[in-house]
């Protein structure tokens, strides 16, 4: 077992809160790649997600003292987040639909070899998957990323986006059905060439 | 149970045209479809679980509905994690430390900006109090070299049998009465108003007592201008500029600290200063005029501090402040003299003000030169205001009439310590000219080279006139002269109506070889540039 085990989220932002810069970087460490992650999926671009983690970081460093210690770091990192990455997405809609998806799908290379933004495309199959994610509504992409991608527990889920955990899962569902509705809608017009 | 490699192939066939297994209608009848996704999801509780399970075994449809529900869940978790590629940590750092200065400069007590050109002139409003004690400063310290100088020239009075200075004075309103100098009753009515604000300790006072209201007066200046005064102090034009000698000041005679002026406070002390003996000469001597400035553009600011340097005029190292750095006028000058490397560090960025002003002093060839120059570009500077008094020195600076400059110019005369307030009011409203300004002061050593701006009258006529000037030692530094000095230059040739008038105002107070002039520099109203609106409208 290893005993020099890091820091807990609420140790680091103790120290934070005393002034200590480092810990609060070591919690930007250790939480931006997966809140990227998460945000590339709810803003839609990789730029609009930086920008929202990096917007996210920055107010919760300045919030910081109105952070509850009873609660999560990350759930409410992620709440700051989830915030911000929609008011980018509202700002800058229309980002992505169905048909611009589509057309992305047809159009993207498959070719590993290239730039990191097509990536994240390259997968025709994420591609399309993205796409119909980003045509949800803002409240039924939040709680299937959260679900999916970060593995969130309903109550977490329900933490992040201050919701009753009832609501949670009635939206879960349906945000389900909505998405198997858009992807029905894409294949249906177009089938995806797999092998 | 689909994986994650299979569940694209599954949603495509059923999307292809399969009737799906499950209705939302079916699983709604008296089964919470809610709780498949539940169920999926693992977040059921016990009985809930049961209840499921025991639908799944009884309707199939049901079954299927939760592998789809699988596959849409497989579909989101298996999007490739990307990463951000990069860390975040310097990033956020700087916008962190970006926001701690703003957040101090938002501290910055400002005054109210004056309804400033949008983006254009920001100036600073902290340097009221700034300016006023550089003000200060300057003519206090011109008054120490005046006193330096009456003693040098008296040294050569008596050599010549003239008696002591202060029958120079008396000559020097009789020159002015017979008409060989500018009419005295003008004259008289820039100079009593700064007499009128003497300080009461330099009623007859000699060199100690005006050096020490001089020291003491720089130090509460000093005070006064705080960061301002620190901030250049250490810039390395200004170093250089009192490196070369270029500064106007010669070093303050010894005086006693003790000599303080309570009425020197700040920027006000002007003002309150009392009344002084009129025959005392002082810095006062020198002319102050103001010149409205109104440039076309940002260019014509760059323009404006081209200018300057072209005709020699350097950063005082007595300057009071700078103009704000965000505006493009004073960013052009203060770049200019100061460098880059004092950008976004200075404390009063957040300030506005209308105008920009600039105070030059040099010998008058050298700011007839510069307003000239100023003056033939049209284009640029959409009017060159100056007071009727500039006319003294031989040339007509207006392009307008100028009345409402002059008439400020007087009024500012009138009222020196309201230099500042008054320029700034000059075009505008009383009661927005509250607010101040950067001021940068600008010196031309009399000794500097001649200018090479070509705008003006014909290099031939500036070369005469710098001949005669030099001559005539009209301009010269400052400071004590050796006799022998003084004998060459006062035996001099006079070979022009210009030469014998420099010759006539070297007999007068010395500090007759040099001029003031403050340039109050705005941005020109733009939808009536050409039109050359009258003087002093905002």
């Amino acid at each position: 077992m290893n005993h020099d085990a890091a820091p807990t989220d609420a140790r680091l932002v103790e120290a934070a809160l005393k002034g200590d810069r480092d810990a609060f970087g070591d919690l930007v460490v250790r939480y931006q790649d997966r809140l990227f992650n998460t945000m590339l999926r709810i803003a839609g671009s990789r730029e609009d997600a930086a920008d929202a983690v990096q917007d996210a970081f920055v107010q919760a460093y300045r919030k910081l003292d109105s952070f509850r210690g009873d609660a999560q770091f990350f759930t409410w990192l992620y709440r700051i987040a989830m915030n911000i990455a929609l008011s980018r997405r509202r700002r800058r809609r229309p980002v992505s639909s169905l048909d611009v998806a589509k057309t992305d799908a047809g159009d993207e290379p498959m070719d590993a070899a290239t730039g990191p933004d097509d990536r994240m495309l390259a997968d025709e199959q994420a591609a399309q998957v993205h796409a119909a994610l980003a045509d949800l509504g803002d409240q039924h992409r939040k709680i299937l990323v959260l679900r999916e991608l970060e593995g969130c527990s309903y109550e977490v889920i329900a933490d992040i986006l201050e919701l009753p955990v009832g609501t949670v899962r009635s939206r879960l569902f349906r945000a389900r059905m909505q998405l198997r509705d858009k992807l029905k809608t894409l294949w249906g017009e177009e089938t995806p060439q797999l092998g | 149970m689909l994986d994650a490699g299979n569940w694209m192939l599954e949603i495509q066939h059923r999307a292809s045209g399969i009737q799906y297994p499950v209705e939302m209608s079916n699983v709604n009848d008296n089964f919470n479809d809610e709780l498949l996704s539940a169920y999926v999801d693992g977040e059921l509780t016990a009985d809930e679980r049961a209840a499921v399970e025991e639908r799944l075994r009884a309707d199939p449809h049901v079954a299927e509905l939760v592998e789809e529900l699988r596959s849409i869940s497989s579909a989101i978790k298996s999007l490739p994690r990307e990463t951000l590629g990069h860390d975040l940590r310097a990033s956020i750092q700087a916008e962190l430390d970006e926001t701690r200065v703003d957040a101090q400069r938002q501290v910055i007590p400002l005054s109210e900006p004056l309804d400033p050109p949008r983006g254009f002139y920001r100036g600073f409003l902290w340097s009221t109090i700034a300016i006023a004690a550089a003000l200060m400063i300057m003519f206090l310290q011109y008054r120490e070299q005046q006193d330096q100088r009456n003693v040098a020239v008296a040294a050569k009075d008596e050599a010549g049998g003239v008696q002591e200075h202060t029958a120079r004075n008396n000559r020097r309103r009789e020159m002015g009465e017979d008409g060989q100098l500018p009419p005295q009753g003008e004259m008289r009515s820039l100079e009593s108003p700064r007499d009128a604000a003497e300080p009461a300790a330099g009623v007859g006072g000699g060199m100690d007592s005006l050096g020490a209201e001089a020291s003491s007066a720089v130090e509460r200046s000093l005070d006064a201008a705080d960061a301002a005064a620190e901030s250049l102090s250490d810039m390395e034009a200004v170093d250089e500029q009192v490196a070369q000698g270029q500064a106007v000041v010669p070093p303050a005679p010894e005086a006693p600290e003790e000599a303080a002026e309570p009425a020197f406070r700040g920027g006000r002390a002007a003002a309150t200063r009392p009344a002084a003996n009129t025959n005392e000469p002082s810095v006062e001597d020198i002319p102050l005029q103001t010149v409205e400035l109104e440039v076309r553009s940002d260019e014509g600011v760059q323009q404006f501090a081209r200018l300057l340097a072209e005709n020699n005029f350097r950063l005082s190292a007595d300057s009071a402040v700078a103009p704000d750095q965000d505006a493009a006028a004073s960013r052009e000058v203060r770049q200019h003299y100061y460098g880059q490397r004092r950008a976004g560090q200075h404390p009063a960025d957040q300030a506005n003000a209308s105008a920009v002003h600039v105070v030059v002093e040099g010998t008058p060839a050298q700011v007839e030169q510069l307003v000239d120059s100023y003056q033939q570009q049209p284009d640029v500077f959409a009017e060159v205001a100056a007071p009727e008094s500039l006319t003294r020195l031989g040339r007509q600076f207006r392009r307008e009439p100028a009345s409402s400059a002059g008439a400020q110019g007087s009024q500012l005369q009138a009222e020196p310590s309201a230099v500042v307030e008054g320029a700034a009011a000059a075009g505008k409203p009383q009661g927005q000219a509250e607010s101040s300004f950067g001021v940068a002061w600008f010196v031309a050593p009399a000794d500097a080279p001649k200018s090479t701006a070509l705008y003006s009258r014909d290099v031939e006529a500036k070369e005469k006139d710098a001949a005669i000037e030099s001559n005539v030692q009209l301009g010269a530094p400052v400071q004590p002269l050796a006799e022998d000095a003084q004998s060459d230059r006062a035996g001099a040739e006079v070979a022009s109506p210009k030469a014998d008038r420099f010759a006539k105002q070297l007999q007068s107070p010395p500090a007759q070889g040099r001029v003031r002039l403050k340039f109050v520099l705005r941005l020109a109203p733009q939808p009536a540039t050409e039109a050359a609106a009258a003087p002093g409208e905002p």
